[in-house]
């Protein structure tokens, strides 16, 4: 992290001009960096970041938006102070508490109370000021008795509601979201939201990462736009998230190529998804729909062991709302263990009850807690569909009408 | 700050210790168990079929003093080494000084030595060795191999973040070591002209010094354990000044 005295009182976060270059592929073995030695300098490089400056004042709340891989992580990662920049300056003032990735830190044998100790120190508190605020923390995650009890046996819900509890009794001065609310039940989403409210009511600064334009429009007031590394649009909410909305449009009609091109995604990498494809009944590849049955699938090859992940998928309108979500969990399937190189193909089978129109599908493979991603590909396929008549709502199914 | 991450450490530590009581049946039983087991077996072996000599004192004291020091420094490297890629989700998402971690797990190690120090002291009981008020430089000599040690952890560690093949390599190494340093055998073994190496390992200055304060009663000897304080020393500054510089492109790794 880096201070500085001599900034604008104002200004809580400062990028000047800022960039981030990341070796291609992990060198995790000695034998690829010894091929890598032989390799021409500089080859396999990338800019996951190229001259970006913005600044963020005291109490702003900025939405930051952006396809997968376009470089938001490296920005919040960069604003915590976990990478350091390739090029340029970064000056954050004030104390934050990076709601990334929620419970980060978490060990699944420990007690609820052993985990906010250590969750809480890890995020800055004093052991002192957890004493303080326990009782306070275990009120707002509703844990209640469970709070005595190894994490392990927690639902996901459960998990989420601690981890976000202690995250938001940290007293952080800048708080970082980064798509923490996708999980959870309704009433404790709006109880994130209310407290998020409270900090933004309080002058805390607040950094938004998400891919629910609706959730950005509600929580911020300013939005930043990054494509491909650079920021290519900064202004109110309204204007920002239209501007998005209609490049993805744009981007849509080169359609479903280059899937694996941009696989810097959400996720640990652990598992890929490969092939996305939307088929007829007879298994025939179409993106046109006009008849009842659709059916989704997508090949999934694991690069590590996996237990229990969970296979989902979200499909959402062109306007970025959500028109269904599925996964194994829901639907109460155990899908067993899977060995480091097997290759499964999920599918899903379904009637075609939507109004014309394109939708993306955005399938993803998270681990059995629900929580961490082993792949999560944002838009990855796209289908349309077409009937005899449009409704103009999302939904079109069969029925009928009587006239006695 | 500072308070606040010596709580951390403190939390770090425990949950090393908590979780590794939980996972087994056993628990920390584990913890004697294995170094009794190889005290027996190393007895066994070298002093019915091989007899290494060790004068008056009886072997399996003369081993155990050697081997409990050197268990400790072996778990707390091999832990250490792995501390940053188990810590990942952590590493990239919260800025916290990184050498937390594996201090933290070497602190973890402080209660394994602990316990197997007690069994130790209860062999020394047994076995009726004297008690000799040079025991009195054992933290003295402990200190040096705590710096040791973390030094070491430190560029093990830091490296293993880049090239896990160090994890892969490590256990071999450790071997190896065990067998370079006169911990089952005595120095006086070693061919006196090939005792000059011995130098360059400071495992072997640091369990030597333990025979001499624990089990005959005299300070060691200047030649052998200053220039062993000299290279822990080394070690600890140089681990960390390396493991400082390599830290700041960890978050872009792992």
């Amino acid at each position: 992290m880096l201070m500085s005295s001599n900034m604008s009182n104002n200004s809580a976060i400062k990028f000047n001009n800022v960039s981030k270059k990341f070796r291609k592929g992990q060198k995790l073995f000695l034998k690829e960096a010894l091929v890598d030695l032989f390799r021409p300098k500089g080859k396999g490089d990338f800019w996951a970041l190229k001259d970006v400056s913005f600044q963020i004042n005291k109490g702003e709340s900025v939405g930051i938006i952006g396809t997968n891989g376009s470089g938001k992580s490296t920005i919040l990662k960069l604003i915590a102070g976990v990478l350091k920049p390739t090029q340029g300056k970064i000056t954050v003032e004030g104390r934050i508490s990076p709601l990334i990735e929620l419970g980060a830190g978490f060990h699944p044998e420990l007690t609820g109370r052993e985990n906010i100790y250590l969750n809480g120190t890890i995020l800055g508190l004093s052991k002192k000021e957890i004493e303080e605020k326990f009782a306070e923390i275990v009120e707002f995650s509703g844990l209640g008795d469970f709070i005595d009890t190894p994490i392990k046996h927690y639902s996901s819900g459960m998990y989420m509601r601690l981890g976000f509890s202690i995250a938001v009794h940290t007293n952080p001065d800048i708080l970082i979201i980064d798509e923490i609310l996708a999980v959870g039940d309704m009433a404790f989403q709006n109880k994130c939201f209310g407290k998020i409210n409270q900090f933004k009511d309080q002058g805390v600064t607040i950094i938004f990462v998400s891919h629910s334009m609706e959730a950005v429009r509600n929580v911020c007031n300013k939005v930043l736009l990054i494509y491909d590394g650079r920021l290519i649009l900064t202004g109110t909410s309204d204007k920002v998230i239209t501007g998005y909305l209609e490049s993805i449009n744009t981007q849509t009609r080169e359609d479903n190529k280059g899937l694996d091109k941009d696989d810097l995604r959400r996720g640990d990498g652990k598992a890929k998804i490969i092939d996305v494809r939307t088929e007829d009944k007879k298994g025939s590849k179409r993106n046109l729909f006009a008849e009842e049955i659709i059916r989704i699938s997508f090949k999934v090859k694991f690069l590590e062991d996996a237990t229990d992940p969970i296979f989902g998928i979200v499909i959402k309108t062109s306007d970025d709302k959500v028109a269904m979500t599925s996964n194994t969990h829901l639907l109460g399937i155990k899908t067993g263990n899977f060995k480091k190189g097997t290759e499964k193909i999920v599918s899903w089978e379904f009637k075609n009850y939507w109004d014309n129109g394109r939708y993306s599908i955005s399938p993803a493979v998270a681990y059995k807690n629900g929580l961490n991603f082993y792949t999560w590909r944002e838009n990855s396929a796209f289908f349309s569909v077409k009937k005899p008549y449009s409704t103009g709502s999302l939904l079109n199914f069969p029925h009928f009408i009587n006239i006695k | 700050m500072v308070s606040r991450y010596r709580d951390l450490f403190i939390q770090l530590t425990l949950r090393e210790i908590k979780a590794k009581y939980k996972q087994s049946l056993l628990g920390y039983a584990w913890v004697i168990i294995v170094p009794l087991v190889n005290l027996l077996v190393l007895s066994i072996v070298f002093s019915y079929f091989f007899k290494v000599s060790t004068d008056s004192i009886p072997y399996p004291i003369y081993l155990f003093v050697a081997l409990v020091p050197w268990t400790f420094t072996a778990n707390a490297i091999t832990s250490a080494t792995g501390s940053i890629s188990a810590n990942n989700s952590l590493i990239t998402k919260v800025f916290l000084p990184r050498e937390i971690f594996p201090l933290s797990a070497i602190a973890a190690k402080l209660v394994d030595l602990i316990l197997t120090a007690l069994i130790l002291i209860i062999f020394l009981i047994l076995f009726k060795v004297t008690f000799f008020p040079t025991l009195l430089f054992v933290p003295l000599i402990f200190l040096v191999q705590l710096m040791f040690t973390i030094g070491i952890s430190f560029f093990f560690s830091a490296t293993n973040a880049f090239f896990r093949d160090i994890e892969n390599v490590l256990g071999v190494f450790l071997t190896l070591w065990l067998y370079l340093t006169p911990i089952i055998y005595s120095p006086q073994m070693i061919p006196p002209n090939l005792r000059f190496f011995l130098n360059f390992n400071p495992m072997a200055g640091i369990v030597n010094s333990y025979r001499d304060v624990i089990l005959y009663g005299v300070l060691p000897s200047f030649e052998v354990f200053i220039p062993t304080v000299f290279i822990s020393l080394l070690f600890l500054v140089a681990g960390y000044w390396y493991f400082k510089k390599r830290s700041w492109y960890f978050a872009d790794v792992i």
